[in-house]
């Protein structure tokens, strides 16, 4: 398990449980159950491999704070811009409101930047989602996968976007259906691919009201959320806290 | 690794396919003897205009896949990779095939027009490599918005000391903010014109290109500064108008990055368009010679 003197101090930077194991306990559990200890091994070894590759780098450690800082602690899937690469085309924004009957759920341009890596308004599925807090119907969900998502029983009361702090929810009527593709492209009927800008909503949509909408990381849609499938240049990808120690030392490089 | 650009994108792999269609194609165009020259009429020149054809129709496919947003026939970042790899063989295909035998002809016209869409594809390809880090950098990590900010601050900062100033001081820098220009048509976008203008006390308008007239104006004033505040106010606003400068310059700099990162598709596509009936034009011609 490593120097048996600890050099490093750890902050939890989400809520979190902390569960103490004396060293006589846990050394009578690991010789009842010795199975557990190669894979614990391996884990002392990659924190101590991390953690070296970190301290050797406090460059790559300001990257690391920015993530923080912008709640990243907290979130298991998140989409990250790198705007070595972005060329601003906005696919992925098209490419979200049309898998998602021409609502948008990513607002790239907005949302911090630091050393290149930006990180636009769009939902982390948070691992203790703010948005879950005070839902009435019960209308936000965590699907088997992990993607946080919102059904067809949301009342539209706004809860979940009071509290989410990062703002990737909003209250937003239907958009009406636009002409399909080749008619733009050939007659250019319709606003084109993407969200069309300041929509007028149908009076069935005015009917039916505002709901709340956010990212759901395209869950049920094969091949796994659309704005990364739709950067032509590489720039967006959605990735998990366990990566982003590889994220910053790469940038850092 | 977390982020890869289009052309590393799975190693290269379509480079190496593009390399070795490049080699196929100069095995077949060899195989074609001394008999007659070169030309595409051969079975091998048939051969190399039929794969040219083909490729050129898919590579125009990448408009399509790139707006099929459902569709999972690979990625577009994997489309636009051997796109651009593939492309880039096509101009060897093509020259075998026609066995560089050119002319004032349909065919040569078809060949240049698909010349003419390589190349400004090569054009793009440098501006979507490096502009966006020229972009990040210049625009400091923030948004173009945060730049129009910052001159909207510095405007009503500046609007606010000239005030205090004596009037033709107030009037030089409320008349250099009203007539900043930013942006404009294609050429003033592209090239970063700036037709900004002041006046000077009575007179008519004078041009204030880069701001540095009204900055020389407002500094030649300083030693005619009758009062301690007046000068203090002078020089303050010599700064703000300064800063002002600067911020111009990186938006300026930031719409000229953004146009040529824009611009290049307005030819590619609409060339791309004309060389489809070109190449149609000349298969359908190709026929009359049986």
């Amino acid at each position: 398990m490593g120097d048996p003197v600890r050099r490093e101090t750890a902050s939890a930077n989400v809520a979190a449980e902390l569960i103490e194991i004396k060293r006589k306990e846990f050394l009578e559990l690991t010789r009842r159950d010795d199975a557990r200890l190669d894979p614990l091994q391996k884990d002392v070894s990659r924190r101590v491999v991390d953690n070296a590759r970190m301290q050797v780098r406090p460059e790559a450690g300001t990257l690391m704070n920015f993530l923080m800082d912008e709640g990243l602690g907290e979130a298991t899937n998140v989409l990250v811009i790198d705007e070595a690469l972005c060329v601003g085309c906005d696919n992925c924004e098209k490419a979200c409101a049309e898998t998602h009957e021409g609502v948008s759920r990513l607002d790239r341009e907005a949302g911090a930047t630091f050393a290149n890596i930006h990180i636009p308004i769009s939902c982390r599925h948070c691992e203790q989602p703010h948005c879950m807090k005070d839902c009435p119907p019960n209308a936000l969900r965590r699907s088997e996968s992990g993607e946080v998502y919102i059904n067809e029983t949301c009342i539209g009361c706004g809860n979940c976007e009071a509290n989410c702090p990062y703002g990737v929810i909003r209250m937003v009527y239907d958009a009406p259906k636009k002409p399909g593709l080749v008619s733009w492209m050939i007659f250019a009927a319709g606003s084109g691919p993407g969200e069309e800008p300041d929509y007028k909503p149908s009076a069935k949509a005015k009917d039916k009201g505002k709901k709340a909408t956010k990212c759901d990381a395209c869950v049920g849609l094969k091949g796994g959320p659309a704005c990364v499938r739709a950067c032509p240049t590489g720039a967006a990808i959605r990735i998990g806290p366990e990566q982003f120690i590889d994220l910053v030392e790469e940038r850092k490089r | 690794m977390i982020h890869r650009n289009l052309l590393s994108y799975r190693g290269a792999r379509y480079l190496w396919w593009s390399l070795g269609l490049i080699v196929a194609s100069c095995v077949l165009y060899v195989t074609q003897g001394d008999s007659q020259p070169p030309n595409g009429g051969t079975w091998q020149g048939y051969v190399l205009g039929t794969v040219g054809a083909l490729l050129i129709v898919w590579l125009t496919m990448l408009g399509v896949r790139k707006r099929r947003y459902s569709s999972t026939t690979g990625t577009v970042q994997g489309w636009t990779s051997a796109h651009v790899y593939l492309g880039s063989a096509l101009i060897v295909i093509a020259t075998l095939h026609s066995g560089i035998q050119v002319g004032w002809n349909l065919h040569t016209l078809a060949y240049v027009l698909m010349c003419v869409v390589i190349l400004s594809g090569f054009f793009g390809l440098y501006t979507y490599m490096s502009y966006p880090q020229l972009i990040s950098k210049n625009r400091e990590g923030g948004a173009r918005a945060e730049l129009f900010a910052e001159l909207f601050e510095l405007d009503r900062n500046a609007r606010s000391v000239a005030s205090r100033c004596a009037p033709d001081v107030a009037i030089a820098v409320d008349s250099s903010i009203e007539r900043t220009t930013l942006g404009g048509g294609i050429y003033s976008q592209l090239f970063s014109r700036d037709g900004s203008y002041f006046v000077r006390g009575e007179g008519k308008p004078v041009r204030n290109t880069d701001q540095q007239q009204v900055i020389d104006f407002v500094g030649a004033r300083l030693p005619r500064a009758a009062k301690g505040a007046e000068a203090a106010n002078l020089q303050q606003l010599i700064v703000l108008l300064c800063r002002r400068q600067a911020v111009l310059r990186r938006i300026r700099r930031d719409i000229r990055l953004y146009g040529w990162l824009k611009i290049w598709l307005y030819f590619h596509v609409p060339i791309t368009i004309a060389l489809l009936v070109a190449l149609v034009l000349h298969i359908i011609v190709t026929f009359f010679y049986w």
